[in-house]
């Protein structure tokens, strides 16, 4: 049997949390390396799983099966494919930088490093999970940390955050369940593994038209989908740096994950009845989204509107369904995923710093901090699509998939740049340049070690930005399976 | 492809162009870029970033031609922008405005050139026009950092006429610009005018209006350098100690100015056309036709003249902070085309966004977050209540149930 490696990524960071619970709470470094550790683990493992990965096959690879409850067809099954091996990255990026950058959290480092760490599995656990049941395990698991993670760790209306955040989520929770014990029922169901579910169910055309809205709004919520996106902007504000990058970084590409792995896969009739409805709404996101942030003063809620807006890019190349929107959409979870840990892991750094993240109390930080304002300004122009930077590749295949499938909303998408550009110039100009409020003038610039995450996350975005090729090798086989399901019946 | 979407496709791309080659009505952003350092307005605001635009229009020439309406546009905005550009740089008090004005209005000739079919003369221009606009921003700059002032009437007070090298080289990327034989302006406007009045008649005395524009504004810039005197007025005295002017700064000048008054030769008969022909082996150049030539040195002179009357005498010279006449302040508020922009960004879309905000805070938040758990709240309530623990209230709700129960089984089988 080969080495089950899938498996060794998903229980090391169980093995960094009890690693974390049994040291002691006042030995906070040996706490930190600990978690670092994981990380690099992760990091480590993930790579070394990209490097065996077999980019010619659309298959799950690397499966694994143990027999759980067979009787309810629920298995301990694990796989990955082109789409999940990049959320994997992903995830393996952002929680390396996300322990990092949380070096500075003095207060009860054990907890909440655990927290991070029982967090991240249930991201892992979903992205590898092929058995559906152990999918909502995980998706739950993913989520409730995140309201211990803000109410403990947070600032700025923390209670009110957590409690609509865990709350909003779990009523999306509840769709899916009721989706995924609907799909159990059908006849010839009886399982929850998804591929047996795939190839076994042929589920009624009217029936797809219900389970579909069912699954795209229960993942939606969490994908930021319009007008169910309220809990995202607060709940990155009120949450402490690293929870805010994991939190917008992956935690919103579950949703998306969701949407493509379950929704479109099973469902691809509702899919395309539903695809106009769906792509309105992304519409909505994009330009919604970026209109409220012009009018925001806290960076977090700027950031925070920016990613509902971002996101509408991904729910858009999703509706498309065609293969150049959903490889584009699949290219912009992973890039909004590394640009948002960027912005939250440099607003965070000013925000500990100057204690304030009101852009009129700011100003002129890039003479105090040019560094960390650089970085800023980085993620910043990936956010409005600069050539170069990997969300530039993304929004161009987006809008590709988009003109061609939806000629209108594809053209008015690309306003939405505009204003992405507008609101992103504006908050760099309020805050990093301009006079220099002499309140922040004790501001050091971000040392070598606070750098490094942080420089990471920039090198990714612009090996992929300058490098995409290589992204769209791993992700190409899995999305051509994924868009012939959905393609054949579109002409007829 | 049909000839809509030819029509579209043309006229997307030219909107584009039309950005980047500030043209009307996307030019108000190039003046405004003036306040950069001097070096990246002469290499970037006029000879190369601007000329990309142009560039596009050449390079894709054959999608533009496709359609005949795409062509007219493209030769109308050209115009406006041209006479607009040029009319408003005739106000201006700011060197490296001036500058940046007839910039846009060089760049409207060359779009011109392409609306009037010919890509290969806009292409000449915009060489011949990088070198002399470049080196005249040299020279504005090599000023600015001598006196320490943008303003024209400052540096003419503080003896702008001593500095020869930079004044004559001023002169040459002036000459050039206004078209005077044998400057390199000459050729490839010439050559441009040429176009544009085999196209229409119409289009041709709007360009010769543009060149007598623009042989007023050189001239006026010129003559305040060198003539105006204002006495006795402290506004106009430098607050700053000149800097001398070293080889570095002089030297550029003048390797520019060689090639100011060169290139044009690239495009002319005596060189057989090799410029030209290099952009378009199948060039076509126009035959030289002299009397077009005697209108266009006329109309030159014209703008010269006038120039040189208002500012003739140093003595005389106009208050330029006396009030002005309507017309004057039309262009010195640029058409009001900020104050329409301030108006469209700032009032409009921003007011959407603020509406959208509020929207936000009322309908997805408080609608649909705050009243749901407002409504679980009062359901609990109501429920709670339900199990107060009082018998008798129990009984009664029994007791009333039981009675509706018994009066539904009893008449209810009757109907």
């Amino acid at each position: 049997m080969p080495f089950p490696i899938l498996s060794s990524i998903l229980l090391t960071p169980v093995a960094g949390l009890l690693a974390v619970l049994s040291i002691p709470g006042e030995r906070k470094d040996l706490i930190r390396r600990a978690s670092l550790i994981t990380a690099s683990l992760l990091l480590a493992q993930t790579l070394f799983l990209l490097m065996r990965f077999d980019v010619r096959s659309g298959a799950m690879q690397f499966t694994e099966r143990i027999p759980w409850l067979p009787a309810m067809g629920i298995d301990y099954a694990l796989g990955v494919d082109g789409l999940s091996i990049t959320m994997v990255l992903l995830t393996s990026i952002v929680i390396f930088c996300g322990v990092i950058t949380s070096w500075t959290i003095e207060v009860r480092p054990k907890a909440f490093y655990a927290n991070l760490l029982c967090l991240v599995t249930g991201v892992y656990g979903v992205f590898l999970s092929t058995n559906l049941f152990f999918f909502f395990l995980f998706y739950e698991l993913a989520v409730l940390p995140m309201y211990l993670l803000i109410l403990l760790w947070g600032s700025t209306r923390k209670e009110h955050a957590s409690m609509k955040l865990t709350l909003y989520l779990l009523l999306g929770s509840t769709l899916i369940f009721a989706g995924f014990l609907a799909l159990y029922a059908m006849p010839h169901g009886g399982t929850f593994d998804l591929l047996a579910l795939q190839s076994r169910l042929v589920i009624d055309p009217s029936v797809q038209r219900l389970l579909y809205p069912m699954f795209f709004f229960g993942f939606g919520v969490l994908a930021g989908c319009f007008p169910f996106h309220v809990w995202s902007p607060e709940g990155h504000v009120a949450a402490p740096t690293a929870a805010s990058m994991l939190h917008a970084g992956v935690l919103m590409k579950l949703g998306a994950f969701g949407i493509l792995r379950v929704a479109v896969f099973l469902c691809p009739q509702g899919a395309r009845d539903w695809a106009l409805i769906t792509a309105s709404l992304a519409l909505c996101n994009i330009l919604y989204g970026a209109m409220v942030a012009t009018q925001q003063k806290d960076l977090k809620f700027m950031i925070g509107f920016s990613s509902v807006s971002h996101m509408g890019i991904v729910l858009l190349g999703i509706s498309c369904l065609n293969e150049a929107g959903i490889n584009g959409a699949i290219f912009q979870m992973f890039s909004h995923g590394i640009m948002t840990a960027l912005f939250f892991a440099c607003v965070g750094y000013v925000y500990d710093n100057c204690h304030t993240r009101q852009m009129d109390e700011l100003g002129g930080l890039s003479r105090r901090a040019p560094v960390i304002s650089a970085l800023f300004i980085t993620a910043g122009l990936v956010g409005l699509g600069l050539p170069g930077f990997s969300g530039f590749i993304a929004e161009v295949w987006v809008t590709i998939g988009a003109v061609s499938a939806y000629p209108a909303i594809g053209i008015a998408s690309i306003l939405g740049l505009l204003i992405t550009a507008y609101y992103i110039l504006a908050a760099m100009q309020k805050t990093f340049y301009g006079p220099a409020n002499p309140r922040h003038d004790h501001l050091t610039d971000v040392g070598a070690w606070q750098l490094f995450p942080r420089a990471v996350l920039v090198c990714t975005l612009l090996f992929f930005g300058l490098f995409p090729g290589i992204f769209f090798n791993w992700i190409g086989a899995s999305t051509r399976l994924l868009a012939a399901g959905v393609l054949p019946v579109l002409g007829s | 492809m049909s000839p809509e979407a030819a029509t579209l496709i043309g006229l997307l791309l030219f909107m584009g162009v039309m950005g980047k080659s500030a043209q009307f009505p996307f030019h108000v952003w190039l003046p405004d870029a003036m306040e950069g350092p001097t070096p990246v307005s002469a290499l970037i605001h006029s000879a190369t970033m601007v000329a990309a635009g142009v560039f596009l229009l050449a390079r894709l020439f054959e999608v533009f031609a496709l359609s005949a309406t795409v062509l007219a546009v493209i030769l109308f905005i050209g115009t406006l922008t041209s006479l607009m550009a040029a009319a408003m740089a005739m106000v201006q008090r700011d060197i490296k405005r001036v500058l940046a004005y007839s910039t846009v209005s060089q760049l409207g000739m060359m779009v011109m050139a392409v609306g009037a079919g010919s890509a290969v003369f806009a292409l000449f221009h915009l060489v011949t026009h990088a070198f002399f606009k470049s080196m005249l921003f040299l020279c504005a700059g090599a000023l600015i950092h001598h006196f320490g002032t943008n303003d024209l009437y400052v540096m003419a007070r503080a003896g702008a006429r001593k500095e020869r090298v930079v004044l004559w080289c001023l002169a040459i990327g002036l000459l050039s610009l206004c078209g005077i034989p044998p400057f390199s302006g000459f050729f490839s406007k010439d050559a441009i005018l040429h176009q544009v009045l085999h196209q229409s008649i119409l289009y041709g005395i709007a360009g010769y209006a543009i060149t007598f524009m623009t042989a007023y504004y050189s001239f006026r810039l010129f003559f305040i350098l060198t003539r105006s005197a204002i006495k006795d007025r402290p506004e106009y005295t430098a607050h700053h100690q000149p800097v001398s002017l070293g080889l570095c700064e002089k030297l550029p000048l003048v390797l520019l100015a060689g090639l100011s008054v060169l290139a044009g030769f690239g495009g002319s008969p005596a060189m057989d056309d090799a410029l030209l022909k290099f952009f378009d082996p199948h060039v076509h150049a126009a035959a030289a036709s002299p009397p077009l030539l005697i209108v266009t040195l006329n109309v030159i002179a014209l703008g010269a003249i006038a120039a040189f009357w208002r500012y003739r005498d140093p003595a005389r010279t106009p208050d330029p902070s006396a009030p002005r006449s309507a017309g004057v302040r039309v262009l010195e508020r640029k058409f009001f085309m900020d104050d329409a922009y301030d108006f469209g960004v700032k009032t409009v879309v921003l007011g959407i966004a603020a509406a959208l905000k509020t929207f936000d805070t009322l309908i997805p938040n408080r609608l649909m977050v705050d009243q749901t758990s407002c409504a679980t709240r009062t359901l609990g309530r109501w429920f709670s209540r339900m199990q107060s623990g009082f018998i008798q209230r129990y009984l009664w709700i029994a007791f009333a149930a039981s009675a509706g129960l018994a009066g539904w089984l009893f008449f209810g089988r009757g109907f």
